[in-house]
């Protein structure tokens, strides 16, 4: 055996002795990271299901009972608050995606067109975006209370603003679906003009030549073009239903009109029956992950392998 | 560069950009408009700009009502103040009371400073290194972590939050503490890993092997080569995750109750009584002010680096 084979077989060993320095960084560096995903990933997650097998004082359910936080979401169903709770949780579905998106689609098109100020425009439209819902929330029922912009208006028409925040008048719940209108779109706005931006100019270009019309413009080439951009504002819309918590919290306070799931999860955390909310929780993300997944591939679908 | 300069720079840049659009408006192809579209083009202003009133309006309303005194604002709370009085503003600064947990303020915008500023950095920086190292070391179980944080984002989670609080009290034990909202604040797996990570994937790997050869270590690498390359999307990270931890309502409300942070503050200031709403007015006006000046510096950084899922507190 000549010596340089002897050599290379002790630097082996030396190297099987000590751990590279590489991959003592990449331990150091993902260390920390997955540690705190661990934590709050994994370990709230699984918490999270093992709390929907506990009563409400944290002890195991017997295993005849092991179900009955289950059986409890379901059978409070049908009464007709948590009915309403859920039905008032869709209706973000619809708002998000089938009124403050559409509406948003428009506007980011005009935006895209170069209408005159619309650079201004979409700066302002975000605007709500980078404020705390808590400003945004006192400020928009400042102009409706008493001694509000719109309150002295709205009195001409003997309509009492100051009124609009309360439950039992029927307006409470508008007030905050406008309200999450109102900032919403802005989001929406931003993210769909930089759909758009992408779309190359020759394309646009070729089209105006051959004489299309603002409206077919934007219904077959704008819209198939920032398709993706649209799907991924559609699904995280329909998130709303679940997310939607602060808004009504702070505008109405928890009343029943304008409760959704979101709240009454909030609400229920800050108590000490945890197993309720946590299974409310599981059983939600349970009905919304398909949902969410078949919705996503569906909308994929649509408009399937647009290259430019 | 003295701030004069700059000030006058960053006002000539937006001349120009605003000069270049107008040119383009008139005459690229594209946004001539006849007959019809014209119209249509009118009204959408229209439109636009009463949405875009209805967004200033409320706020500037807000803002000229706090310098009113309060038996002023009772009165006309419609027309600008007769006598302009910094009094609200004085009175809200050292506002304190049981809702408020006896905490003015200065101590709340205290809080959320060190919050907001702690939370970005850990954050930013933790994502930073995982992203680094993702996606640009081979290892074993590379992709296994790839593909965790993928389904991570595609599942949606509803209600995960009694077990985080359930976790953070009687495991953790970092309920009501500084540490532990920096803690829950520092994941290094979210929007901020996907953009980092698409970044470093694209960036080119000659200077850190030019370093390697020159027997530069993989620390050193990363401290002295590929994050100062990375500066640009670190920046507009951190003014959007800065924004979105200031503006933060929830973590801070459930895992510190014991210090207010502005966002929930002002929320209790708001449920505390009051001698008039002028002081609300000046303590909304006070915690607005310093995230319209980021805006309007960051405006153009935080809105191209936005992406779904980022800001919202």
């Amino acid at each position: 055996m000549s010596t340089a084979v002897v050599n290379n077989k002790r630097e082996n060993k030396a190297r099987r002795r000590f751990i590279k320095p590489t991959t003592i960084f990449i331990i150091l560096m993902l260390l920390y990271p997955c540690l705190q995903f661990a934590i709050m990933w994994f370990g709230v997650n699984i918490n999270s299901i093992l709390l929907t097998f506990k009563d409400r004082y944290l002890e195991w359910l017997p295993i005849d009972s092991l179900f009955k936080n289950y059986v409890n979401v379901f059978e409070k169903m049908s009464i007709p608050a948590t009915k309403q709770m859920y039905l008032n949780s869709l209706v973000y579905l619809v708002l998000n995606c089938f009124i403050t998106l559409p509406v948003s689609l428009f506007f980011a098109y005009f935006i895209f067109k170069k209408i005159y100020m619309g650079g201004v425009f979409k700066v302002v439209y975000y605007l709500p975006s980078v404020l705390p819902t808590v400003i945004l929330t006192l400020v928009y029922s400042s102009m409706f209370n008493t001694g509000g912009l719109l309150y002295p208006l709205f009195a001409k028409f003997g309509i009492n603003t100051a009124n609009f925040f309360v439950q039992g008048t029927g307006i409470e719940k508008w007030m905050v679906w406008i309200f999450c209108f109102w900032t919403g779109i802005g989001y929406d706005v931003m993210l769909l003009t930089a759909g758009m931006a992408r779309i190359p100019n020759d394309l646009l270009e070729s089209a105006k030549m051959d004489g299309v019309s603002p409206i077919k413009e934007f219904f077959h080439i704008i819209i198939p073009l920032t398709w993706p951009t649209i799907t991924t504002l559609f699904i995280f819309g329909m998130m709303g239903v679940f997310g939607t918590y602060l808004q009504p919290m702070l505008l109405t306070g928890t009343i029943d009109s304008t409760k959704t799931i979101g709240l009454q999860i909030f609400n229920d955390s800050q108590g000490s029956a945890l197993n309720n909310p946590a299974t409310m929780g599981l059983v939600c993300t349970l009905i919304a992950t398909p949902i969410v997944l078949g919705v996503r591939a569906l909308l994929n679908h649509f408009f399937k392998e647009v290259n430019f | 560069m003295s701030i004069s300069t700059s000030i006058k720079k960053f006002f000539r840049k937006k001349r120009d950009e605003a000069r270049q659009v107008d040119y383009e408006r008139k005459n690229n192809v594209l946004y001539k408009r006849h007959g019809g579209e014209k119209v249509l083009f009118v009204v959408m202003f229209i439109i636009c700009f009463i949405f875009m009133v209805s967004y200033i309006f409320p706020f500037v309303w807000v803002a000229i009502n706090s310098f009113k005194t309060a038996s002023e604002y009772s009165k006309d709370f419609i027309s600008i103040p007769k006598e302009w009085t910094l009094e609200n503003f004085i009175t809200a600064w050292k506002f304190s009371s049981s809702e408020t947990n006896h905490k003015t303020i200065s101590q709340m915008l205290g809080m959320s400073v060190i919050l907001a500023f702690s939370g970005t950095l850990v954050t930013v920086f933790v994502s930073s290194c995982a992203a680094y190292v993702v996606a640009k070391y081979e290892f074993p179980g590379r992709n296994l972590i790839f593909g965790i944080v993928i389904f991570t984002m595609i599942i949606p989670i509803v209600g995960s939050l009694p077990s985080q609080i359930q976790l953070m009290k009687e495991v953790l034990h970092l309920n009501d503490t500084i540490l532990g909202m920096i803690f829950l604040y520092s994941g290094g797996f979210g929007m901020n890993f996907m953009l980092l990570y698409s970044f470093f994937k694209n960036l080119s790997w000659t200077y850190i092997e030019a370093a390697k050869i020159d027997g530069a270590s993989d620390f050193r690498i990363f401290f002295s080569i590929s994050l100062p390359m990375a500066r640009g999307p670190i920046v507009a990270i951190s003014v959007i995750t800065l924004i979105g931890l200031w503006n933060d309502y929830m973590t801070p409300k459930i895992f510190l109750p014991s210090r207010p942070t502005i966002a929930v503050g002002l929320d209790l200031m708001a449920k505390s009584s009051l001698d008039s709403k002028t002081i609300l007015f000046a303590a909304i006006t006070l915690t607005i002010i310093p995230i319209v000046i980021v805006f309007s510096i960051f405006s153009k950084t935080i809105m191209e680096n936005t992406s779904v899922g980022g800001l919202k507190g």
